[in-house]
């Protein structure tokens, strides 16, 4: 069985649809892996539309919908077959204490497990301790994301990045800072690692991090 | 020496201030340049040409060859400097008419009024009867009315001798939960002055405090709008920016509106004894100098939500020296008094059988009315509706695109004019289009979806949508719809659906229960509410019936400051609302996100869509 289907069927939004099929496939004995490839390159692809404005920020919330769904179907399969299906890498995001805007953060993340990074998400208005704390109980994860809409929240990103300092564990993780007015500059003053202009950059600065 | 700005076609010479903006400088003068951002240069609105003269620039402030944005050049020099007429900002048309016979023709005057006034005859004192002039004029109106009095405000005693003396003994009386609030004149009747303000418009009514009859209304841009069109440009200006004193402007703004609003009348500011605002927390902290810094930060909260009265002279208004300014308490966050007064005049305590009530505008209240509670919430739906961040986006105002529909009419007939598009259109005045506004682009993005010319998530087919011909519009600039508008206006709606959406659910109920909507507010009562259905804007069955009810927060308004009885109303009405944080629900981005798209069409539900729409 094909799981060129599930890919389009995704990639056009049609969730019923989507569904049928991935049942469809597991019940022909596909791989839990194979129907998680197969949604990986949907929303890899709905990325890149989004990046070329021909999906818009929706698109993207209810691909990653579609997709939580899906993991949930194939989840038994994807332990059977050992492992979570094998991510790439790790990232905690979140956005900064005093600012509760979580759009843009919610599409660097649903991009990121779209191109196979485990993703914890600690929400919006999250005072630096959160950050700190998730480090700890995340050892494995490589990088930080900070989203940051409004201009009164740049101190508190400043905070973020001095608390991670703090604790010892700025050496273990890159950060990067998104937001709408945020800039090199921006990043630089608050002791950013990078400025990811859009979740593709955010996305590509993750990979590079992790090395694939 | 400050450089002067000379203004085409104005023919006006401007001095600049010290390091002052374009901008700025053209407004102090009273020009009205567009402008949505507080000056940040990012709503593009506030363009202008300068044909001669230095000025330091902003980056990236030129937007086209010889034009610049105003707000992102200071002179250097003297300039001459051209406004073209797209960046002077139209009147905007402010709905102060609704729906309620009754409000304010004086037929419902109140059992109880909010203000006692009565015409009286004060006995004079005589030897063996020489109590005080307070207190003869306190014993006497007591006497006479349902209510006792207990005392006179300090600045009707300044002038009460001379006052009742002047008059001879007889005169008109304005009692005020106990208290005298003005001696005058017989024939000068106390005035009640009831005003809506909203971050856009204000609606001001002037009313006869006794009985309640409305006198004239009037309707104004916001004076403090040109500072930031929506609530959070406003608010930051009015924290970053103490230079421009915003309670001073909406102030003096109010008082010279309504001294303009009496005089047409042949009445004074200062019989006006009672004034009662609504309007969201914003305008209220921001009216009031209340402190902002908690109300712009994560968990936004409000000063305070209680009612608020205190003396007019207070806030430096016009009106009679003891006369009472009240404002409607707030719901929570940014919900205001505003929905409270629309609540009230609606009759939402009246009619709770799972009705809808809603304010639409750049954020939408809206109020499930179930026979538990009432069920409410604010949906952040943005500035689409008001035409911002669309291309070719205006406010309802001359020139705008009001309506549109399939198909084409008669050339150049009426307000109607075939365009060689699929669409017919009408502008507002009449004249030729300019721009579309909030309710033209809800009925050209349903117009196209009945032609299939945008697929149910919101993709045209090709390219954009003409709407209007270059050679058609007023600018000789092909009037269009882009992708990108389309998406402004589906964040909107999925911000409008999703409310209905998580409001029924909160109250237990679906939304195919909802058995009516109530829609006030100017934009809400433009649009064409079909086809918000047909899109799907309001998650409720087709046939639900919707009214639309006018300026019902205006009107509200008018009822609380007439009526002491509806102070018990809004009381009922604020102890049974819940509040519902929408954005923190815990499905608000699944729902949000299905709630942006169209409702499919039967075709679009029975095709495999995997073919793919545009490429």
């Amino acid at each position: 069985m094909n799981t060129k289907k599930i890919t389009e069927l995704l990639v056009e939004l049609e969730e019923d649809k989507v569904y049928d099929a991935v049942d469809e496939a597991i019940a022909a004995g596909v791989s839990g892996r194979e129907i998680l490839k197969a949604s990986q390159a949907a929303m890899a692809t709905i990325g890149e539309m989004y990046k070329r404005e021909e999906a818009f920020v929706a698109d993207m919330m209810f691909a990653g919908e579609i997709m939580r769904n899906i993991l949930t179907r194939i989840q038994p399969l994807l332990e059977k077959e050992g492992g979570k299906g094998a991510t790439l890498g790790k990232a905690i995001i979140g956005t900064v204490k005093g600012d509760i805007h979580d759009l843009g953060k919610d599409v660097v993340m649903i991009a990121l497990e779209g191109n196979g990074f485990e993703v914890i998400d600690l929400g919006v208005d999250v005072p630096p301790e959160k950050f700190v704390e998730a480090l700890k109980n995340n050892p494995d994860a490589k990088v930080v994301g900070l989203s940051v809409f409004l201009t009164s929240a740049f101190p508190s990103t400043e905070k973020t990045v001095k608390a991670i300092a703090d604790s010892g564990k700025r050496g273990q993780v890159k950060i990067m800072v998104g937001g709408a007015p945020v800039t090199e500059v921006v990043a630089r003053e608050t002791g950013c690692d990078y400025f990811a202009e859009d979740a593709a950059a955010g996305v590509s600065f993750t990979r590079s991090v992790y090395g694939v | 020496m400050n450089p002067v700005v000379h203004i085409n076609p104005l023919d006006r010479a401007i001095p600049c201030l010290p390091g002052e903006t374009l901008l700025d400088c053209i407004r102090r003068a009273g020009v009205r340049l567009a402008g949505d951002c507080g000056g940040r240069g990012t709503c593009g609105r506030c363009r202008v040409e300068i044909e001669r003269g230095e000025a330091d620039r902003r980056e990236a402030a030129p937007v086209e060859a010889g034009s610049v944005l105003a707000c992102g050049v200071r002179p250097r020099e003297n300039c001459r400097v051209t406004i073209p007429p797209e960046s002077l900002e139209a009147n905007p048309e402010v709905l102060t008419t609704h729906s309620f016979p009754g409000v304010g023709a004086g037929a419902y005057a109140p059992g109880a009024p909010a203000v006692e006034c009565r015409t009286v005859r004060i006995p004079p004192p005589e030897m063996h009867d020489a109590r005080s002039d307070a207190e003869r004029v306190r014993a006497h109106v007591s006497a006479e009315q349902d209510s006792p009095v207990s005392s006179l405000d300090y600045r009707v005693l300044t002038t009460l001798s001379t006052d009742l003396r002047g008059n001879d003994w007889t005169v008109s009386v304005a009692t005020y939960r106990g208290e005298i609030i003005r001696v005058g004149a017989p024939d000068l009747a106390p005035l009640t002055l009831a005003v809506d303000i909203g971050t856009t418009t204000c609606a001001l009514y002037l009313l006869e405090s006794a009985g309640g009859r409305e006198i004239d209304t009037m309707g104004v841009e916001n004076p403090q709008a040109p500072r930031g069109a929506d609530v959070v440009t406003r608010l930051a200006a009015a924290i970053h920016d103490p230079g421009h004193d915003l309670q001073r402007t909406i102030m003096e703004g109010i008082g010279t509106h309504a001294t303009r609003l009496c005089e047409r009348n042949g009445r004074r500011p200062e019989d006006i004894v009672h004034a009662l605002f609504v309007g969201n927390t914003a305008m209220h902290h921001l009216f009031l100098g209340l402190p902002l810094e908690q109300l712009v930060n994560a968990p936004y909260v409000p000063a305070t939500t209680a009612e608020i009265t205190l003396k007019s002279r207070e806030l430096g208004l016009p009106f009679a020296p003891g006369s009472v300014t009240r404002w409607l308490p707030n719901v929570a966050g940014y919900v205001g008094g505003d929905m409270v007064a629309t609540l009230l005049a609606a009759g939402v305590l009246q009619n709770r059988d799972n009705q809808l009530y809603l304010d639409i505008g750049t954020n939408t209240e809206m109020c499930l009315a179930t026979p538990e509670r009432l069920y409410m919430l604010s949906a952040p739906s943005g500035p689409a509706f008001e035409g911002a961040h669309m291309e070719h986006g205006m406010r309802a105002a001359p020139g705008a695109i009001d309506t549109v529909a399939t198909g084409a009419g008669p050339t150049g007939a009426g307000p109607t004019a075939r365009t060689g598009t699929p669409f017919t259109y009408t502008t507002i005045g009449g004249g030729k289009p300019r721009g579309i506004c909030g309710s033209g682009i809800l009925d050209l993005i349903c117009a196209a979806r009945e032609q299939g010319l945008i697929d149910w998530r919101g993709r045209l087919r090709q390219g954009e949508l003409v709407v209007v011909p270059a050679d058609e519009a007023a600018h000789g600039r092909a009037i269009t719809l882009s992708q990108r508008d389309i998406r402004q206006f589906q964040l909107a709606q999925g911000a409008i659906a999703c409310g209905v959406i998580i409001l029924a659910r909160s109250a237990g109920i679906s939304p195919e229960d909802i058995t009516g909507v109530v829609v006030a507010g100017a934009f809400g009562t433009h649009i064409n509410m079909n086809n918000a259905l047909k899109l799907g804007m309001l998650p409720v069955p087709e046939s639900t019936p919707i009214r639309q009810i006018g300026n019902a927060a205006g009107a509200g308004a008018c009822l609380a400051a007439v009526d002491a009885g509806a102070a018990e109303s809004i009381q009922t009405i604020l102890e049974e609302i819940r509040y519902v944080e929408l954005v923190t629900a815990p499905e608000f981005k699944t729902t949000f996100a299905r709630a942006t798209y169209f409702k499919r069409t039967p075709a679009e539900r029975d095709t495999s869509n995997t073919k793919g729409a545009a490429k």
